[in-house]
C-alpha cells in the first residue's frame, strides 16, 4: 500500500519536479550519467529540446519545459484512462460494484509491480500469473471498501484492467497519443507500450514483460537508466534514514531492487548475442557497461553497503519495537541489494571477458565480395520509408520466391464445377424436400408418327413382298406402298413407314437378319427420288433388297 | 534445330514450372523424362539456348539447376508468375504496405540461416538450423538500432525525417511481438505471426524444411533452392536500396534548384 502511494506520489509530481530541477541540473548530470540512457528510443524524446537557456527567452523555456512535461506525462494516460473505463455488459451483478469500489489505479500499479517482479527469474509474466498474483490484493482492496465480491467478479475487473493496460483491445499495439510539440510548433504522436508481449518460444502462451515505459510509470516520471536509478535510490534510501523515515526508505530499496532486474536483463540480453552473433556487439559499449559496472556500479554497491552499515549500527538504539523490527527489515532489504548490485558490477565486469572468449568468432572466412553480407542487407532495409519498402517487397517476393501457380481458364473445368454444385444439390437432405409446384403445366410427351403398328405392318409387308419377288429394287418397293390400296388400308404414312422400315435393315444388320432381307448397294452413282404422300420426300441410293432365307427367328419362335 | 527440339525445351519449361512450384505429382509421373531432358539441357549447347529463350519470352528466371528440375523464379513482379501476397495467404491480403513487412521478415530469416556472407556459397548441410526465436531476436535488434540513428540522425542534421515517413524499423516496432488473440478474428498481426506465416509459406515451396525433433519447437533448415534463390534476393535488395537513395538524393537536388529559382525570380 504504502510503496504504491510513493510511486504515485513521484508520479503526479513528476512534472513539477522536472521542470524545478533545471538550476541544479549539472550538479545531476555529473551524477547521472544521463548519456548512458540510450534505451530511450523515442523520437520525440530524443528529439526533445535540449535544456538550455542561453537565448533566454521566455517563452522557448516555458515552450520546452512545458512539451518535456507532456511527452512524460503522456505515459500515465493508460493508467488514468482506466477510470473513464465502465462495465458495459453486466452480465454478473457484482462486476461494475466492484469496478466501483475498486482503486484501479492501485490495481494497475499492482500490475505492474507484480509484472516486474516476476521478470527476475523469467522473460515475462503469463496473464494467469498476473491475475492470480493480484487477485488477494484486490479481495483485500474490495473487503475495505465494503464489498462481498465474488472470485468470478474479481477476476473478470483484473482481467479488464489487465486488458486495457496492454491494450488488448487495439490488437496489442501500441498506445497512441498525439501531443502538442511547443518548440517545434507542431502535433507529435507518441506511441508506447506499457507492458508488451514478448516471444520467447517456450511454452503456448504468451509473455508480458514492462517496457521503459513501463518501469518509467512504475517507478515515478525518472526516465532513467537502472543504474542511474540505483544510485538516485540510494540518495534517497540515506536521506529517508537520516529523516528516520524508515517506511519509505524500505519502499525505496524495494524499487532499487527492481532496478537491478532491469539491468540485469539487458546484461543476460548482451551475453547472448555475444554467444550467437558476435559481429553485431560493438566491443566500445560492451567496454562501456564494463567501466560502468567498474566505476558507477561498485560506487552504487559501496554506497548500499555504507547504507547498510548504517543501519546495522542504529540497530541497537533504535527506539520502540516496531520501529526495530522494520530497521531489521530495511537492513535485510539492503543486504540482499548489495548481493546484487555486487554480482550485477561483477556480471559487467564479466562483459568483454566473455567478449574475448568468443572473439575467435571474428576471424572467420571473410566474404569472397560476391555478394553484400546479410548484415549490411538488414541495415538498408530497416531504413527503408514503408511506401518504397512495400514496393522492394513485392519485387523482392517475386524474385526469390518459385513462380506462382496461375490457373487458366478452362471451360470444361467450369462445366465441371457446375456440375459438382449441382450434384451436392440433390443430396439426401434437397430431395427429401417436396416441390411445390406453381403454374405447373403437364409434360407434353412426344408421340412418333410412325407407331409400332405400322411399323410392324411395313416389316411384314417389305417381308412378304421379298420373300414373293427375291429381290426388288427400293424404287419399286415405295412405289408399291404408295399405291392407293396400301394406304387405303395402312394410312398416308405407310410409305414413309416402309421408308424407315428400310433404313433401319440398313443400318442395323439384325433387324435385317431378322426379316430375311440383305441390302446391297450395286451402284453407289445410281440415285432416287420420290415424293411420299405425307408431304415429305425419299431421296437416296437406289438399293437392292434380297431375300435371305433361314435368319427369320421370329417365325420360328 | 527440329521441331521435337522445340517440343522438348517446352516441355522442359513447363516441368520445371512444376518442379519448382514443389509439385510432388507431376515430378514423380515424368521423373525419367525430366533426367533425359536436364542431361540434354546439360550437353547440348544448342538446346541449352532454345531453353534460355524460352524462359526469356515467359518472363522466368533460372536460378539454379538441379538433378530433377531447373529452379526458377519470375523475372519481375510484374511477370505473369510473379508470386504475390496473396499466395502468402489470407494474413497478408489485408493492407497495402503489408509486403514493407514481409521484406524484412524474409531479410530477418536470410540474416539467420547466412550470417557472413560467405554462407550464401557454403554448403547447406553447414549451416545449421533456426528456430522462430532466432528470427525474432534479429529482428529486435535491428529494428531498435534504426530507429536509434534515425533519432540520433535528426538530431545532427537538425533536418528530421518527415514525421509521416515511417520506416521499416518503425512499423515493425509498433507491431506486438506476439499477440495472444491471434486465433480470433480481426485480433490484427505480430511478429510471430508474420514470421510463422512466411516460414510455412517457404516450407510449402520447398525452400525449408521443417524439423521437429522437440515437441513445440520447429526447426527449419535450408535447402540448396533457397540459398540461390536469396542469392538474387538480396542482391535485389541491396542495390534497390542505392537506388532508392539516389533517387531521392536527385529529387532533392531538383526541389533545391527550383527553390532556388524561384528566390531569385522573387527577388
Amino acid at each position: 500500500m504504502d510503496r504504491c502511494r510513493v510511486a504515485w506520489g513521484t508520479a503526479s509530481k513528476g512534472p513539477q519536479k522536472i521542470t524545478s530541477t533545471n538550476k541544479i541540473m549539472p550538479i545531476q548530470l555529473d551524477l547521472i550519467n544521463f548519456s548512458t540512457n540510450s534505451e530511450n528510443f523515442e523520437k520525440g524524446q530524443s528529439d526533445g529540446p535540449p535544456v538550455t537557456q542561453t537565448n533566454g527567452a521566455s517563452e522557448t523555456g516555458l515552450a520546452t519545459d512545458v512539451t518535456r512535461a507532456v511527452h512524460s506525462a503522456l505515459i500515465m494516460r493508460p493508467i488514468y484512462e482506466l477510470e473513464t473505463r465502465r462495465f458495459l455488459q453486466t452480465d454478473s451483478d457484482d462486476t461494475s460494484a466492484i469496478w466501483q469500489g475498486l482503486d484501479l489505479m492501485w490495481i494497475a500499479f499492482a500490475v505492474l509491480d507484480t509484472i516486474s517482479e516476476l521478470s527476475e527469474y523469467q522473460l515475462g509474466a503469463t496473464r494467469e500469473e498476473v491475475l492470480e498474483k493480484t487477485h488477494p490484493l484486490a479481495r483485500q482492496q474490495a473487503i475495505a471498501s465494503g464489498l462481498a465480491p465474488t472470485d468470478d467478479g474479481l477476476y473478470k475487473v483484473l482481467g479488464k484492467v489487465f486488458d486495457h493496460l496492454v491494450n488488448r483491445e487495439n490488437r496489442y499495439l501500441p498506445f497512441d497519443y498525439t501531443y502538442f510539440d511547443g518548440t517545434a510548433n507542431r502535433h507529435r504522436s507518441r506511441k508506447f507500450w506499457l507492458i508488451k508481449t514478448v516471444y520467447t518460444g517456450q511454452g503456448q502462451k504468451a509473455l508480458f514483460s514492462l517496457t521503459e515505459e513501463g518501469y518509467t510509470a512504475y517507478f515515478g516520471l525518472h526516465e532513467t537508466s537502472a543504474l542511474d536509478a540505483a544510485a538516485i535510490g540510494n540518495l534517497r534510501i540515506k536521506l529517508l534514514i537520516e529523516r528516520g523515515n524508515v517506511d519509505d526508505a524500505i519502499s525505496v530499496a524495494e524499487g532499487n531492487r527492481k532496478q537491478c532486474i532491469r539491468k540485469a536483463l539487458e546484461i543476460r540480453h548482451i551475453r547472448r548475442l555475444i554467444k550467437r552473433n558476435i559481429r553485431t556487439v560493438d566491443f566500445e559499449q560492451v567496454q562501456a557497461l564494463a567501466e560502468e559496472g567498474i566505476h558507477q556500479g561498485t560506487d552504487i554497491q559501496k554506497e548500499s553497503a555504507r547504507l547498510h552499515n548504517m543501519v546495522i549500527e542504529n540497530l541497537p538504539d533504535s527506539a520502540g519495537e516496531k520501529h526495530g523490527r522494520r530497521l531489521y527489515r530495511l537492513a535485510d532489504l539492503l543486504e540482499g541489494l548489495n548481493h546484487q548490485l555486487m554480482k550485477l558490477s561483477a556480471e559487467l565486469q564479466h562483459l568483454p571477458e566473455d567478449y574475448h572468449s568468443h572473439s575467435h568468432k571474428l576471424f572467420r572466412r571473410r566474404s569472397s565480395g560476391a555478394f553484400p553480407p546479410m548484415e549490411q542487407v538488414m541495415r538498408r532495409v530497416f531504413a527503408i520509408a514503408e511506401a518504397d519498402a512495400a514496393n522492394v517487397g513485392t519485387e523482392f517476393i517475386a524474385r526469390i520466391d518459385p513462380p506462382g501457380q496461375r490457373p487458366i481458364f478452362d471451360p470444361a473445368a467450369v462445366i465441371e464445377a457446375c456440375d459438382r454444385a449441382l450434384e451436392r444439390k440433390n443430396a439426401a437432405e434437397d430431395r427429401r424436400q417436396t416441390v411445390v409446384e406453381v403454374d405447373g403445366a403437364s409434360i407434353e410427351r412426344f408421340v412418333p408418327d410412325l407407331d409400332e403398328t405400322i411399323m410392324e405392318q411395313a416389316f411384314a409387308m417389305l417381308h412378304d413382298t421379298i420373300r414373293d419377288k427375291g429381290e426388288i429394287r427400293l424404287s419399286r418397293l415405295l412405289e408399291r406402298s404408295i399405291s392407293r390400296e396400301a394406304v387405303a388400308e395402312f394410312g398416308v404414312m405407310f410409305p414413309d413407314a416402309m421408308a424407315m422400315a428400310v433404313f433401319q435393315c440398313v443400318v442395323e444388320h439384325r433387324i435385317a437378319r431378322l426379316h430375311q432381307i440383305r441390302v446391297e448397294m450395286p451402284d453407289p452413282e445410281n440415285r432416287m427420288e420420290r415424293h411420299l404422300p405425307a408431304g415429305r420426300k425419299y431421296r437416296g441410293h437406289e438399293l437392292h433388297l434380297q431375300f435371305q432365307p433361314g435368319f427369320r427367328t421370329h417365325e420360328n419362335t | 534445330m527440329d521441331k521435337n527440339s522445340f517440343y522438348d525445351a517446352t516441355r522442359l519449361i513447363y516441368l520445371s514450372l512444376a518442379y519448382s512450384s514443389g509439385n510432388k505429382r507431376i515430378g514423380t509421373q515424368n521423373s525419367t523424362e525430366m533426367t533425359e531432358l536436364i542431361q540434354r539441357f546439360q550437353s547440348e549447347s544448342a538446346f541449352r539456348e532454345m531453353v534460355d529463350a524460352g524462359l526469356r519470352g515467359m518472363e522466368l528466371r533460372l536460378l539454379a539447376v538441379a538433378d530433377n528440375g531447373l529452379r526458377l523464379s519470375a523475372r519481375s513482379a510484374d511477370s505473369f508468375f510473379a508470386t504475390t501476397l496473396t499466395d502468402y495467404g489470407k494474413l497478408m491480403a489485408r493492407t497495402d504496405l503489408k509486403a514493407a513487412e514481409v521484406l524484412p521478415v524474409h531479410c530477418a530469416i536470410a540474416s539467420a540461416f547466412f550470417p557472413a556472407e560467405s554462407d550464401l556459397d557454403a554448403p547447406v548441410e553447414d549451416l545449421g538450423a533456426i528456430a522462430v526465436a532466432d528470427v525474432i531476436d534479429i529482428l529486435r535488434r535491428f529494428a531498435r538500432a534504426e530507429v536509434r540513428t534515425e533519432a540520433s540522425r535528426s538530431d545532427d542534421a537538425d533536418d528530421p525525417v518527415h514525421p509521416q515517413v515511417k520506416t521499416v524499423a518503425r512499423r515493425l516496432l509498433e507491431l506486438p511481438e506476439e499477440n495472444p488473440d491471434q486465433r480470433r478474428a480481426g485480433a490484427g498481426s505480430s511478429w510471430v505471426d508474420l514470421i510463422g506465416r512466411i516460414l510455412e509459406h517457404m516450407v510449402e515451396t520447398g525452400y525449408l524444411l521443417a524439423f521437429e525433433e522437440t515437441p513445440g519447437t520447429v526447426e527449419y533448415r535450408p535447402t540448396p533452392a533457397y540459398q540461390s534463390a536469396l542469392r538474387e534476393g538480396i542482391v535485389y535488395s541491396f542495390h534497390a536500396f542505392r537506388d532508392l537513395v539516389s533517387e531521392e538524393q536527385r529529387r532533392q537536388d531538383a526541389a533545391q534548384s527550383v527553390e532556388d529559382e524561384s528566390d531569385v525570380s522573387t527577388q
